[in-house]
């Protein structure tokens, strides 16, 4: 296991090198000067040089993407061209925090409710609540999260005005204060994600409902429960496990739209900013943040497949 | 940013529309509490010296104050200056005395060292301020409250410079301005009501009450006079998307946000839950031709462009409630001293015969016409586009983002038109439109001779006369069209009080009860 995990450590660098250069080319190659936007529309074209020099953006690209990478080298990111030239890894790590509790609060909600549905669908194959919930489950996975976090504001913070419409407190503020800001975003994010969790798990349920050791363990006597969510659930989690993996290290990289209507401080919210203001060392900080939280999550569902399945061994 | 955050409609000034009467005495109201205001970016910096964009003296105005500040009739007044400047006969030297006892937010006292040292940075870092300096002579220190400003040739626009709101002459510790000679800055210590606290990006920015601060006699007058920081506290909350920002005003979790959808005017003043404010007029739509290069450079081709528009459906299609709207053809606004309605039989033709007959003339052969338009000049440019196909134009509309339009205008080989907005000036030779560096360079030497003279010349009633050519030519030489003024929409929850909705923001005077 040691080296197996030392050995995908090691491929995250040629991963982060690729990706950082072809981000770096791209947001270099694409028009827009962030010169211009920071001085605002009556700065004049000399004005807009001296600062495009002062920023070193008047070199050339090369020279530029060498530097940043012996930087990067260093572990130094660069400094935001924005954000009174904050460095890069400190704009990050701010916005990192609210990303995260998104993220674990939404998840949370999608893997629970998921997963019970998938399991009770699978439990009541073809009757009333495995019909109720697949149609759930379709409009969950068919709806824009957009629209159903508008919606979710609409009516449980200016029809019904029992949570907040938008915004964000960190922990400092109170657990539950923190909290209650999540909820909204949290489930606009999670009804998608548990839909598809639900689905997934139920499929899988399904199948492994037909193989002989449910069969024996029915034989043996044991109880519904203990067959359906120990003998059955654990085989079928496998699967999912991959559908969960894949949502974290997606909503990791920021959940920009819910971000967004929700205005949480996240990274997300950060790229896109960044990307409107053409602020490069932070887009490649993000991009390059986003490429490692892939990998290192994709390393912990590998890792947890052994988990579930003994007979899988690194 | 509207992207906006990077539409700039910058700027500022002072048309100064009090829509609540045009002088307001600040009401003693209610102290304490916190108002959180949404804003539709964070700013790229809170120093006005360095960027004229709008949010940035949204913002900043409430730390830092200049000399001079612009009143309800957008004239300057004075703000840490203890009066109007002392001006000499031939009208070269400004003698300006700084208000007695007035001291900075770190403590420190405000003397004519920091004055001269700010009007300094100002002219290296601002362009108001680099056109200003280009006629001055000299800026001396004569005592500790009191600076010399020597032109080189009468200007009528000085003052004005110096009382910008954006991009105008803020005084700040001289310490600062030695420090951050030639970068942003990045402490923010001023004499404003209200001194800086924190800036967490896209988070929010907090300034709280300067329990020092001094205010003015005379009463509130546009950006000047008394001022007072009811609020304990106040944040700027940046969020970019409108729905959202409505939906945080109606849901509670803010007092106050601009730039709300124009549609929802009707519904919100329905159901009265808000206050609902449509602000003055402080801008008008354009189609800025490339003059340099391309087809647009023939004028008869930009008249026939001119001749074929409609402007009230582009209007309506582009801004939608009427009352946000409205036809002029003025190049300043209706509000100001120096509006005109001269070339009113050019604007608003729509002839598309006339404009067929004028391409016939000019020998268009059906040349593509690269027009460059960002998101929210997007739905106008194209029922414009449609009017023009109708005229015989070939229009290849393209939509982009506002740092792509802002890079690509840049270079004559890229373009044709574009939209753009144009926020108007306290003074006709800060109006972009007019000057010849300007994207599409507009180089009339006629215009060249009647700018020096507008210039140069310090009695009103010639340069309101000199104005009147310059609008003449405009719609003559078409440089570029104007569409029609618009005004945005603004809500604040009912317990805001004091709010003077005037064409830009600020929320001194503002109280919560």
């Amino acid at each position: 296991m040691g080296i197996y995990l030392l050995r995908r450590f090691v491929a995250l660098i040629p991963v982060l090198i690729i990706v950082g250069t072809i981000i770096f080319f791209i947001m270099h190659l694409m028009p827009g000067n962030p010169a211009s936007l920071m001085l605002g529309p009556e700065a004049t074209d000399e004005q807009i040089t001296a600062l495009s020099e002062k920023m070193g953006l008047d070199r050339p690209v090369l020279i530029q993407f060498f530097e940043w990478f012996k930087n990067i080298l260093r572990g130094d990111f660069g400094n935001s061209l924005f954000f009174q030239g904050m460095p890069v890894t400190r704009v990050v790590y701010e916005h990192f925090q609210a990303t995260l509790f998104l993220t674990l609060t939404g998840l949370s909600f999608a893997v629970i409710f998921g997963i019970v549905f998938g399991v009770l669908s699978a439990a009541f194959h073809d009757r009333l609540p495995d019909r109720i919930l697949m149609v759930i489950t379709s409009i969950g996975v068919a709806i824009p999260n957009f629209w159903l976090g508008l919606m979710l504001a609409l009516v449980f913070a200016i029809l019904f005005p029992i949570l907040p419409p938008a915004g964000y407190k960190p922990l400092s503020a109170g657990i539950w204060t923190s909290f209650r800001y999540l909820i909204l975003p949290a489930v606009a994010l999670a009804f998608g994600q548990a839909s598809l969790i639900a689905r997934m798990t139920r499929a899988n349920m399904l199948e492994s409902l037909q193989n002989d050791y449910i069969r024996t363990a029915r034989a043996k006597g044991l109880p519904e429960g203990i067959v359906v969510f120990k003998h059955a659930l654990k085989n079928a989690l496998i699967p999912t496990i991959t559908v969960i993996g894949l949502s974290f290290a997606n909503l990791m990289g920021g959940a920009v739209v819910t971000e967004q209507i929700f205005n949480i401080p996240g990274i997300g919210r950060l790229l896109i900013k960044s990307v409107f203001t053409r602020d490069y060392p932070v887009i490649e900080g993000i991009v390059l943040y986003i490429a490692g939280a892939w990998v290192l999550v994709n390393l912990l569902v590998d890792v947890a497949y052994s988990f579930f399945d003994p007979r899988i061994k690194y | 940013m509207r992207h906006r955050m990077f539409v700039s409609i910058a700027a500022i000034f002072c048309v100064v529309l009090l829509l609540a009467g045009g002088t307001a005495q600040a009401a003693e109201g209610k102290r304490g509490g916190i108002l959180k205001v949404v804003i539709d970016a964070d700013p790229p910096t809170l120093d006005p010296h360095s960027s004229t964009t709008t949010l940035v003296f949204a913002v900043g105005y409430h730390i830092f104050e200049g000399l001079y500040a612009l009143d309800g009739s957008f004239a300057p007044i004075p703000m840490l200056a203890e009066s109007m400047p002392v001006i000499s006969k031939d009208q070269l030297t400004y003698t300006i005395t700084l208000r007695k006892n007035i001291a900075f937010h770190d403590g420190s006292p405000l003397t004519a060292e920091d004055a001269a040292a700010s009007i300094k940075r100002w002219g290296a870092r601002s362009s108001y301020g680099k056109a200003v300096f280009k006629n001055l002579d000299s800026l001396k220190i004569i005592d500790n409250r009191t600076i010399e400003l020597k032109l080189k040739k009468p200007t009528g626009a000085t003052l004005v410079s110096l009382a910008m709101p954006n991009g105008g002459a803020f005084i700040y510790p001289k310490a600062l301005c030695e420090k951050y000679a030639d970068k942003p800055l990045a402490e923010f210590i001023g004499t404003g009501p209200f001194s800086f606290v924190e800036w967490k990006p896209n988070q929010h920015i907090k300034v709280a009450r300067y329990a020092n601060y001094q205010p003015l006699a005379t009463p509130a007058s546009g950006f000047g006079g008394k001022k007072i920081a009811f609020v304990d506290e106040l944040y700027f909350v940046p969020i970019s998307d409108e729905a959202v920002r409505l939906n945080g005003v109606e849901g509670g979790e803010y007092d106050f946000a601009d730039f709300v959808p124009v549609d929802e005017y009707d519904r919100l003043q329905k159901e009265g839950k808000l206050q609902v404010l449509p602000s003055a007029p402080r801008a008008w739509f354009a189609f800025n031709f490339n003059k340099r290069a391309g087809v647009m450079s023939n004028k008869l081709i930009r008249q026939a462009f001119l001749a074929a528009l409609d402007m009230g459906p582009v209007m309506a299609a582009g801004y939608g409630n009427k009352a946000f709207w409205r036809l002029d053809p003025g190049i300043m606004l209706k509000e100001q001293v120096w509006w005109s309605d001269i070339g009113r039989d050019r604007y608003n033709q729509a002839d598309a015969e006339r404009a067929k007959a004028l391409l016939k003339q000019a020998g268009y052969a059906g040349e593509p016409i690269i027009w460059m338009s960002g998101k929210l000049e997007y739905n106008l440019s194209l029922a414009a586009k449609n009017q023009l196909e109708k005229a015989g134009f070939n229009i290849d509309l393209q939509a982009m983002e506002w740092a792509t339009l802002a890079d690509r205008r840049k270079n004559p080989n890229l373009w044709n038109i574009f939209s753009t907005g144009m926020t108007t000036r306290p003074d006709p030779t800060m109006m972009t439109v007019l000057n010849s560096k300007y994207d599409g360079w507009w180089e009339n030497p006629k215009l060249q001779v009647l700018m020096d003279s507008l210039n140069t010349e310090s009695e009103f009633k010639k340069r309101y006369a000199t104005l009147v050519e310059i609008q003449k030519l405009f719609y003559d030489d078409v440089p570029t069209i104007k569409v029609g003024d618009y005004a945005n929409l603004r809500i604040a929850a009912k317990n805001v009080k004091g709010f003077k909705n005037l064409n830009e923001i600020f929320f001194w005077n503002v109280w919560k009860d």
